[in-house]
């Protein structure tokens, strides 16, 4: 450990892997909060899987692959929103074929981009350690922009996750908060893919707020100690990985899922439902 | 006399091609306790829910304070018969009847407005809470109310936004029958300040209550209290009124 912290005032690429780590954390506390109490996990899933069909567009046209994780993280988001308010019959038949086309659709382009393609394993799962600065920017602002909406709008919000027919009752604009909170998933998947990659990201949204779930009793603590939890998790990760040289995103959320598991436990000896 | 605050004329609803409602036509005035009865799956959730704009008719038309229904629902309260929320949401007695206070008087634009509740929202969630005797809840759990506590709260919620008409589906279908007629006595002292419109299987029980009842079974046929005899359940039903009592 001491040879890590040691490591860590030395090497700026670790300097970065940790402040990404760390950023990743807030949005996924906050938002993972969100999902794990709205029981959206699949939507969430089905959002992070379907961005690759984005990256490899933007990759085959020459332009920046976050930038079309953005913008096709967005779409999807809001073509599940619109399933869900439209077509709820088919929401899962619907919400799992976005899953597997956005995945084809990206797979097609970055096969037929000329170059060398050794990106595609970094987007599917992460290079913590390649972080580049202008992407921790990115991730701050990100952070920032999710931050001020659920600041602003935390009693809507908590309306359409607790009760959304309630919500519209009390002249609440449901549908649109709706949209609105699957658009800010959205996001915090793209604040993810650098991290751990789109494949692994849905375990750090859920994971550390279903773990919080165990020990608070009400949204905004549970925001808090999920984006905590979420810190010490990145922050072990990337102990571990670093001297055992094994790759950082999946230890971060091996370590994730094992402090989940065993958080479950405790929380279930002591009479709590798991 | 005054105009009624729900006017329904000609109403009929389908689920796909299944007829819920056929035709209805109905006044509720003001300061009125109406009892809505009737069998299992006869239609009287979907009256609630067309009432309070949740549904769309199929034909026919809906007025509540002569407007739409979805422009006028932020006079009404609603208490459902099955939360629709999950047991185990993280979520305080407090913070959730406070939901009940979002946009009060608030209409257009204003809805969109960031912003947090005031003291007298909080003040008013207090009372709300005193008055369905529920005050001592206020810093519990919403999931580890008994079913009885979270009715309570329920009508608590729909209070706090302070409605002309408050609409009940099933309020005592979950909870201890003991506690049945404390619920209704508790509407009964607040029909001297709203209207209230109550859905029931309970025809007898609820008799006692209402000063009106309106028997709903795809059609409607409505009725007072002092006129429920045999032909009414037997129409209603259509068959015997004991084995319809034996059923629950």
């Amino acid at each position: 450990m001491m040879d890590f912290i040691d490591a860590l005032t030395r090497y700026g690429f670790l300097q970065g892997a940790l402040i990404a780590g760390l950023l990743t954390s807030i949005g996924c506390g906050v938002m993972g909060s969100y999902v794990v109490v709205k029981r959206i996990a699949f939507i969430a899933g089905s959002i992070a899987h379907s961005v690759l069909g984005g990256m490899g567009i933007a990759l085959y046209m020459g332009a920046d692959p976050l930038i079309g994780a953005l913008i096709a993280a967005i779409i999807a988001a809001l073509l599940i929103g619109g399933i869900r308010l439209y077509w709820k019959q088919q929401e899962d038949t619907l919400i799992g074929a976005l899953w597997a086309i956005g995945m084809a659709i990206g797979v097609i382009f970055i096969a037929k981009t000329p170059g060398y393609q050794s990106d595609l394993t970094s987007y599917l799962f992460g290079n913590i350690l390649l972080v580049p600065h202008s992407s921790l920017w990115f991730m701050a602002g990100l952070d920032v922009v999710l931050l001020a909406i659920v600041w602003a709008y935390h009693r809507q919000l908590l309306a359409v996750v607790f009760d959304e027919e309630h919500a519209r009752l009390r002249g609440i604009p449901a549908s649109f908060f709706y949209l609105l909170l699957l658009v800010m998933v959205a996001l915090t998947v793209v604040l993810l893919i650098q991290v751990v990659g789109l494949i692994l990201v849905l375990a750090l949204i859920t994971l550390p707020a279903a773990m919080a779930g165990h020990y608070v009793n009400s949204l905004h603590r549970m925001m808090w100690l999920a984006t905590l939890i979420g810190m010490l998790m990145s922050f072990i990760g990337l102990a571990v990985s670093y001297p055992t040289d094994l790759p950082t995103g999946p230890v971060i959320v091996l370590v994730t899922g094992l402090a989940y598991v065993l958080s479950s436990l405790w929380h279930h000896l002591r009479g709590g439902n798991a | 006399m005054s105009k009624p605050q729900i006017n329904i004329n000609n109403l009929s609803y389908r689920y796909g091609k299944l007829k819920v409602l056929e035709d209805i036509s109905m006044q509720v005035n003001a300061g009125e306790f109406l009892g809505i009865v009737g069998p299992n799956a006869g239609g009287k959730s979907t009256l609630l829910k067309l009432i309070l704009g949740l549904l769309e008719p199929a034909k026919g038309r809906i007025e509540v304070f002569d407007k739409a229904p979805e422009d006028s629902r932020h006079r009404l309260g609603y208490v459902p018969q099955y939360p629709n929320f999950s047991r185990d949401f993280p979520i305080s007695v407090e913070q959730a009847v406070l939901l009940g206070r979002l946009n009060h008087n608030k209409s257009g634009w204003q809805r969109w407005l960031p912003g947090r509740y005031s003291a007298s929202d909080k003040a008013i969630v207090k009372q709300a809470l005193e008055e369905v005797e529920a005050d001592n809840l206020i810093d519990r759990q919403l999931g580890s109310l008994s079913g009885g506590q979270l009715q309570r709260v329920l009508l608590a919620r729909a209070l706090a936004s302070e409605p002309e008409v408050l609409l009940l589906d099933e309020p005592t279908a979950n909870i201890d029958q003991r506690l049945e007629s404390d619920i209704f006595d508790l509407l009964k002292s607040l029909n001297d300040r709203m209207t209230i419109l109550v859905v029931s299987h309970d025809v007898a029980f609820i008799s006692s209550y209402v000063n009106r009842v309106a028997c709903v079974n795809q059609t409607l046929v409505c009725h007072h209290t002092d006129a429920i005899d045999g032909d009414v359940i037997h129409n209603l039903y259509g068959e015997d009124v004991r084995m319809v009592a034996h059923k629950h």
